[in-house]
């Protein structure tokens, strides 16, 4: 494959898949700049393997898979370092949007559900993979994904709502 | 109820813009390169030991005394060889190096902690430690390398990030900041191309 084919197929894909992907990372680890990192990561791996994936197929999940063993990698690296965020003095995201509020409660919430229920929501409500694509992509059964999703809705749904009255408590 | 889909949607407002796609292609671009080197050293290494191994063999059959050939410590392995290199070995973990020569050390500005050498070698200060290494970063025009860089001192404890490039020439910039002077950012954000970065080297 010649070097313009091959950046023009990856090109087209980036354009179409990165703005999904991306949301995807924010809701794993609740920050865009990490999520942009996430990503970088991922797209220039993909970038790599691509004239075999190109081949053979896959692109989409092979993407997937780096960005969540990305994330998982930082969240270890950050573990076995004992990061600690001491204080937020000025949230650049904040001042992106009147909706960053709103954006802090969802995904706020996310961040405190397990890591496999937050997985399988995200890929489910964010990427809208079937039960059984989700079940493939994390290598656990459909009935664990169902169990995992219905849970963490649930889950998410009573922080929201804890949130939503602490703020008309106000 | 709450609308999860509505409140997705409501998260997603306010979003950074994209990084360049050229700079996605560059990161790209960068990594195959270094693989395609990875593959190429490997497979210079396994020539050599290959010939190394053909060359004890025949100092055997021609009655030289093995133990004046090369023995272990003329092994390839300690031959100085390039090592394949694994890029996805984790970030600080190879390609930068503390000075140990006076010529590395004037290679770093008195007032910063890391820096290109003349042949293309990343060096930091004694007493200062890689924490975090960015390696598909954009390269501008008429430069070869690119890397970026948060380097602790392992006294104070205090990080700094550096984009530092280089060229053939031998010439070099570097551009300083710190974590604290970017609350909130990474290094990969402050650095040139990504989104929403409010200080650019």
């Amino acid at each position: 494959m010649k070097s313009a084919d091959r950046d023009a197929a990856y090109v087209e894909f980036v354009v179409s898949r990165q703005t999904r992907l991306r949301r995807a990372a924010y809701a794993m680890c609740g920050d865009w700049y990490r999520a942009d990192d996430l990503l970088q990561t991922a797209l220039t791996k993909l970038y790599v393997a691509w004239p075999r994936l190109e081949r053979e197929g896959g692109e989409d999940a092979y993407v997937r898979k780096i960005l969540l063993s990305s994330h998982l990698d930082h969240v270890k690296r950050a573990s076995s370092r004992r990061e600690v965020v001491s204080e937020v003095v000025d949230s650049p995201h904040a001042s992106l949007t009147g909706a960053a509020d709103d954006r802090d409660e969802l995904i706020a919430a996310l961040q405190r559900l397990p890591e496999m229920q937050r997985k399988v929501v995200v890929l489910r409500q964010v990427l809208d993979l079937s039960v059984e694509q989700t079940a493939a992509e994390l290598g656990i059964a459909t009935g664990t994904v169902k169990s995992h999703h219905s849970r963490g809705v649930a889950r998410l749904h009573e922080l929201l709502t804890e949130t939503l009255a602490q703020e008309e408590r106000r | 109820m709450i609308d999860l889909e509505e409140r997705f949607e409501r998260a997603w407002a306010g979003e950074p813009a994209h990084v360049d796609l050229e700079l996605r292609l560059a990161g790209g671009r960068t990594r195959l390169r270094r693989r395609r080197l990875a593959v190429a050293g490997g497979a210079l290494a396994a020539a050599v030991a290959l010939s190394g191994g053909a060359a004890v063999a025949i100092g055997v059959v021609a009655g030289h005394d093995p133990g004046h050939g090369p023995g272990p410590a003329g092994s390839p392995r300690d031959a100085g060889l390039p090592r394949p290199v694994d890029p996805d070995e984790p970030s600080g973990a190879r390609g930068v190096e503390v000075a140990q020569t006076v010529l590395d050390l004037k290679r770093i500005d008195p007032v910063t902690n890391a820096a290109y050498t003349d042949d293309g070698r990343v060096v930091v200060r004694p007493g200062w430690l890689v924490t975090q290494k960015i390696d598909d970063v954009y390269v501008a025009p008429g430069k070869q390398a690119a890397i970026g860089l948060e380097i602790t001192n392992t006294t104070t404890l205090e990080a700094e990030w550096y984009y530092l490039q280089w060229g053939e020439d031998g010439s070099s910039s570097v551009n300083r900041s710190w974590p604290q002077a970017n609350p909130g950012m990474t290094l990969r954000g402050w650095m040139p191309g990504a989104p929403g970065s409010r200080s650019r080297p």
